[in-house]
């Protein structure tokens, strides 16, 4: 009996690493994969550039209202200022939205600031270029395009006989081109974005601490199971589509759902489902629960003040917080309708982490709150200049576990199963691919 | 008696949409000997290596190489043979050299150097200037030559042909056939498919006509010394198919 010639002598492991630097030279030595990594370049150069400007605009702004709380203090009310997160260059969210500067009056509640500069709102008619933005929306795509006759293009070229007719699994095959594309695309997008991290870290402004290392490194790591999901996806339609043509056309049609639709469709489901509650409303009712009290006050011909404000006070907060169950229930929603998309996943996941999701936004109106109950002697009796009860408003990152807590880790699991279950459909759609 | 390389028992394949491209075909090739199967399109010629190959499953019987059932153990089956298509189809971003070291790391030879693939595609008269030249710029005669390197570099006793000579030039052909001598020396089974009556008739040890998935004839060569293979596989062709030999 002859020895078998073929014996693989590196074993599954080593099949599926040939494979995988198959599938990178095949990667490095084509067009797309240059044209692809200058976008890369290119975007992320421009990212860091405008993305630092917007913060450093947005920090003068918070420095010019600071110095404006502590000089006007107590002549309209407290004035409450918010910083703007470091990280928030990576991931804006809603950090436009978080306002700079909040009002707190005795009679009026909590009102963003009328001094306010507006800042540059440039972003606000067009995606911030930012990271997420990046990785979301333009390292999908690449993802799917360096994917998408992974398995048809080989079958349309005839390599796919080739490389079967060998004593090689298609499951390890299968994995082989997977790991490989993977490395393809998310290696020198991690070279370029460690690159971006050290320019924007030289910078005098952005101090980047050892726990904004830490959230970066998470990021890191929800951009390679995000990609992975994407790439995963893009290998199971080529595996399932007769051509790479077709293969494409699809996932061109699943990535826009996905990245676009999906999220705002969500979103409008949430709003039909669960209502949120109008502003407009909660102005009115504000301002009948301030007329009422006052009136209740004169036909009292009461002259207490401070009687009078912690009535209005009280209905008020409940005011709050009936507007605050109402949004929450509404934000719910729509979070476990857009979740469906790792898109909008990816995005949770990354805002909380920057500190400027939907999480930190909630956290901020309890904790104006909290500034408004802690100082309503001082805010009643107008002397909040001199008052030793008043307290300068400080409102400090989240903290990574309560991050954690407060649905990243849940956003994170979300993305390790979508993204384990892509790269299992594709490994099993290929075990039935005809290579003839 | 040697034990047969590459054996069909009673292959039989019927497709979903019902039709039968091979209906209970049986052979035996053994070391050294060379068998060229011909027949029209669609006579089951290529299915019958997508058997061998398990690109496909059989339907009944079974396709052996070196005495393994190529359905129930493929990866076992496989490593004793090499497979070389109508147009050999390679990386064409990748030169020659690296082709020929992909599927050489795949066959398991991991430790062959730079000057092994110089050597090899000397062997099977391959220019210097093509070894590492990208194979997208390289002829179809070129790319069948790299196609029988990868089969050399795999060093597989079993060889399997589908129509390998097919849109070569003269000269491209003959320098083919001359390699298939040199494999055939070495002792490789041969199953080669094809429709080139006079070439199987020069390196054919065996002939056999398939007609509608069935093998209609088997000669020797001896047995063609004395007869006019051309005619022979046109009498078939035209008259009605006769039960299996």
């Amino acid at each position: 009996m002859p020895s078998p010639s073929a014996k693989s002598v590196s074993g599954p492991t080593g099949l599926i690493g040939i494979i995988a630097r198959k599938e990178i030279l095949d990667h490095l030595l084509s067009l797309k994969f240059h044209v692809c990594v200058a976008a890369m370049a290119v975007l992320l150069g421009l990212s860091a550039f405008v993305m630092y400007r917007d913060y450093q605009s947005r920090m003068e702004t918070y420095s010019s209202m600071r110095e404006r709380a502590k000089l006007r203090a107590g002549e309209s009310g407290l004035m409450a200022v918010v910083e703007p997160r470091r990280l928030s260059v990576f991931a804006k969210g809603l950090d436009e939205n978080l306002d700079r500067g909040y009002t707190v009056r005795a009679y009026d509640g909590i009102q963003p600031h009328e001094w306010q500069t507006p800042v540059a709102r440039i972003f606000s008619l067009f995606a911030p270029p930012d990271l997420l933005y990046i990785v979301k929306a333009l390292l999908s795509l690449i993802a799917l395009l360096f994917a998408y006759d992974a398995v048809s293009g080989e079958k349309e070229s005839g390599t796919l006989k080739m490389v079967l007719s060998g004593s090689l699994s298609r499951g390890e095959f299968a994995a082989g081109k997977l790991l490989g594309g993977l490395a393809a695309v998310l290696l020198p997008f991690f070279a370029l974005w460690v690159a971006m991290l050290i320019a924007l870290a030289t910078r005098p402004l952005l101090a980047f601490t050892a726990a904004d290392f830490a959230r970066l490194g998470l990021m890191f790591l929800a951009t390679v199971l995000y990609i992975s999901a994407f790439f995963s996806l893009g290998v199971l339609v080529s595996a399932w589509s007769r051509t790479s043509a077709a293969a494409l056309v699809i996932l061109l049609f699943f990535w826009a759902a996905i990245v676009f639709a999906v999220p705002s469709v969500g979103n409008l489901i949430a709003e039909r489902v669960s209502p949120p509650p109008s502003a407009e409303t909660q102005e009115l009712l504000r301002r009948q629960a301030f007329v009422k009290n006052r009136f209740i006050a004169i036909q009292s011909q009461s002259r207490d003040r401070q009687g009078s404000f912690e009535a209005f006070n009280s209905d008020y907060d409940r005011l709050v917080e009936d507007y605050r169950v109402r949004l929450d229930a509404t934000i719910a929603t729509s979070k476990n309708l857009c979740r469906l998309s790792p898109a909008a996943t990816l995005t949770y996941f990354f805002t909380d982490l920057a500190g400027t999701g939907l999480s930190e936004q909630r956290r901020l109106g309890l904790a104006l709150m909290k500034f408004k109950s802690h100082n309503m002697w001082a805010l009643t009796h107008q002397t909040v200049r001199d008052a030793p009860a008043y307290s300068a408003f400080e409102f400090p990152p989240m903290r990574l576990p309560e991050v954690f807590q407060r649905g990243a880790l849940t956003d994170l699991v979300i993305l390790a199963v979508t993204c384990a279950a892509l790269f299992m459909g594709a490994v099993f759609t290929f075990l039935k691919v005809d290579p003839r | 008696m040697p034990e047969p390389m590459i054996q069909a028992i009673k292959l039989t394949k019927r497709y979903e949409d019902g039709l039968l491209a091979l209906d209970h075909v049986s052979y035996d090739i053994f070391p050294g000997e060379v068998f060229c199967l011909l027949g029209a399109n669609g006579a089951g010629k290529t299915t019958a290596i997508n058997l061998f190959l398990d690109f496909i499953p059989p339907t009944e019987g079974e396709a052996r190489i070196n005495g393994i059932n190529c359905h129930q153990n493929p990866l076992d089956a496989k490593r004793y043979v090499a497979y070389v298509s109508e147009n050999v189809m390679l990386y064409g971003n990748f030169t020659a050299r690296q082709n020929l070291d992909f599927f050489a790391k795949l066959g398991g030879k991991a430790t062959l150097t730079k000057k092994d693939y110089y050597r090899v595609m000397g062997e099977v008269g391959l220019e210097e200037k093509a070894f590492e030249q990208r194979v997208k710029e390289f002829s179809k005669g070129m790319r069948q030559k790299l196609g029988i390197a990868i089969a050399m570099v795999k060093d597989a006793p079993a060889i399997l042909l589908d129509e390998p000579t097919s849109g070569l030039d003269p000269k491209a052909g003959a320098e083919f056939l001359e390699l298939l001598k040199r494999l055939k020396k070495q002792g490789k089974a041969i199953l080669m498919s094809t429709h080139d009556i006079f070439r199987s008739k020069e390196i054919a040890d065996r002939v056999g006509i398939m007609k509608e998935g069935k093998l209609v004839m088997q000669r020797t060569r001896e047995e063609l010394a004395h007869e006019d293979l051309q005619k022979l596989y046109l009498d078939y062709m035209e008259a009605g198919v006769t039960a299996p030999v």
